[in-house]
Parts: structure tokens; sequence; C-alpha cells
């Protein structure tokens, strides 16, 4: 946030004072923090879309419960993860979906190394939704959306060194997982 | 898309390089910050939220008037019940009776006759007990303080 802009905490204040102008620039604010929150969720974009625009509804909804003098942030990051679960709850539920046990080795050599990319973000998209929600979330907002982890703190409620952590176990259990994968990059040069 | 990811100085990709994994391996990144993507986003959540957005004015704005009706509701019923304590005091309060009468040279005088002269009797007619010495002289005093122009008191006449 640039210096002299209003805090988050006073745009909610004017939102639930009726300026629908505060509440556009909250939106604009947190759309792309919330669209990372659910995409560490949610795969599909249109879903990832749905519940983002669900968590500003859901938001609005609540606004007069929300109390000014806590932070803004983390109060939204809590309606995204919310919503985040209720659209698995209503959709195919990602973490459950069953990742093929074969290895690399098991399978015919990938023709095109696009395809085998694609092929390794898929499975790195299933071993996402295995971890843990935060790591998760802070392995999305961080490493996948580039955000600083004093960013991603501020959004989820936690310290910059609570980030990092989650960042770091979710970098080295993606690792483990897709070790297979790495040799096999690096065969193909990639 | 992804190119359009700044992992600067100030991202942890940046920090722990050879932590992280291979940019190719990670899901597609969202736009940066201030691509248009995020305008028209914006706008479609705006107009998504508009049908909300006037149901809860609608609803404040009923809200606040229903408060303002049950206050007037209630208020009438208290003022009108604070009138009628403050007219039940008027009629049951009366004012306080003054201890003692309060004398004027022209009382002072009309006592003077009916009483005769005397003092004691003077006062005794104003409902005031009293001995006759001191009676006798707080009426010289007062008869001294009201009537300057008269050197001559009605008991120095008497003594005369």
């Amino acid at each position: 946030m640039a210096g002299g802009e209003d805090s988050d905490e006073t745009l909610a204040r004017r939102v639930q004072t009726g300026d629908r102008q505060a509440l556009e620039r909250l939106v604009r604010r947190y759309i792309r923090p919330v669209h990372a929150v659910v995409a560490s969720f949610l795969a599909d974009t249109t879903q990832v879309e749905d519940a983002a625009q669900d968590t500003f509804l859901r938001a609005l909804r609540a606004i007069d419960r929300y109390d000014p003098r806590r932070p803004f942030a983390p109060w939204l990051y809590q309606i995204a993860r919310n919503v985040a679960r209720n659209h698995i709850a209503a959709h195919a539920v990602r973490s459950t979906d069953p990742l093929p046990m074969e290895g690399p080795e098991a399978r015919e050599p990938a023709p095109d190394l696009a395809a085998e990319r694609a092929e390794i973000r898929e499975r790195v998209e299933k071993q996402l939704g295995r971890l843990p929600e935060q790591r998760r979330t802070a392995f999305r907002l961080v490493d996948v959306d580039g955000m600083a982890a004093e960013e991603a703190g501020r959004i989820m409620g936690l310290s910059p060194g609570t980030v990092r952590a989650h960042v770091h176990h979710a970098r080295r259990q993606l690792r483990d997982a897709l070790a297979e994968y790495a040799a096999v990059t690096k065969d193909h040069g990639g | 898309m992804n190119d359009e990811i700044d992992h600067g100085p100030e991202s942890d990709m940046g920090s722990a390089a050879a932590d992280a994994l291979p940019r190719e391996w990670m899901p597609e990144a969202a736009p940066p910050d201030g691509h248009p993507t995020w305008d028209s986003r914006t706008a479609r959540i705006m107009v998504a939220v508009e049908p909300e957005w006037a149901r809860l004015r609608l609803g404040a704005r009923e809200r606040a008037a229903s408060w303002l009706s049950e206050m007037g509701s209630w208020l009438r019923p208290a003022a009108a019940l604070a009138a009628a304590a403050v007219a039940l005091l008027f009629l049951v309060v009366e004012p306080p009776a003054s201890a003692a009468p309060i004398l004027t040279t022209d009382d002072m005088a009309l006592s003077l006759i009916v009483s005769d002269g005397d003092p004691v009797a003077l006062w005794a007619a104003l409902g005031v007990p009293a001995d006759p010495v001191l009676a006798l002289l707080t009426f010289e005093d007062h008869g001294a303080m009201a009537a300057p122009a008269s050197p001559t008191t009605p008991s120095e006449e008497g003594i005369r």
C-alpha cells in the first residue's frame, strides 16, 4: 500500500457506512491475493473466478460484523478459505483425486517436452492438493505468484518467518514427491 | 504469462533459488498487479455484488427508519408520563410556609395601635412570644432604624 492511501480498515469502515467507492477500492486492492488464495484450493480456472467473486460477495454480506480495529486482510483471507472449501465440497475434491501410481520409468517416454512439462505441472497441482492448507497457500502466494513473504504473511495473518517456513516445507515435500521427474527433466535437458 | 511475474529481490524465490522448484513445474501464475485483467475482473465483481449492495443499503435504511419509529413510540408515552409527573408535583407539593413574618414599618405601626403601646402585646399579636424587657428594646431599635426622621418613638412618648 502506498503512503497516504487509506488503510484497508478505513476503507472497510467506509463500506460499512455505505461508501460504494471504498468497496471498489478494496476489491481492486485484494482481487489478486484473493485469486491466489482460492487458486491454492481449486484447480479449475472457472471455479477460481467464481470463488473469488463469491469471496467478495460474502465479505460484503458480513461487512457489518467486521470490526475495523482488527486487520482486514486476514478477515478476508478466512472468508476466501471458507468459500474455497465450500467450492471443493460442492465440486470434485482435488485433494482426494487418486494419483497415478506408476513412475516415469513405467510410462512411455514423452514425445514432446512441452507435453511432459504439462504432465509434471498436473502432478505438481495434485501434490499441492495434498499439502496442508496453510503450506499450500503460502507456497502459492510466494513461489507461484511471486509475493514477498511479508505481504503473504500480512494477508494470511502470519509472521513472515512462518510463511517462509511453510514455503520451505512445501518445496521440500513437492521435491520429494517429484524426485523421479527431476531426473527425467534433467535427461530431457529441462 | 509466467514471464510477467517479477521474482526480484523481495521475492523469496530469489533468496532461496536453490530450494525452489523449477519454474516450468509451477502452476500458472496470476497476472501481475496493474494488469488489465484485474480491471475487468474488478468491474465484473462490482456488477455481481450490485444487487447485494443495494439490498444491504436498503436494509440499513429500513433499520434506521424502524429504529427511529421505535424510539418515537417509546418516547411519546415517556414524555406524557414525565409531563404528568411534573403536573402532579405542582398539585401535591405546596410552597414552604415562611418561618417568621416579615415586619414592615406599616405593619409595625398598625400592630402598635392594636397592641395599645405594649411591646409584648405587639410581639404577641405578630405571633412571637417575647420577654417584656427584650421586646421593648427590640421595638425601640427597630423604630429608630425604620423611621430616622421621627426622633420620638412611641415608647419614648410613653416614657415621657
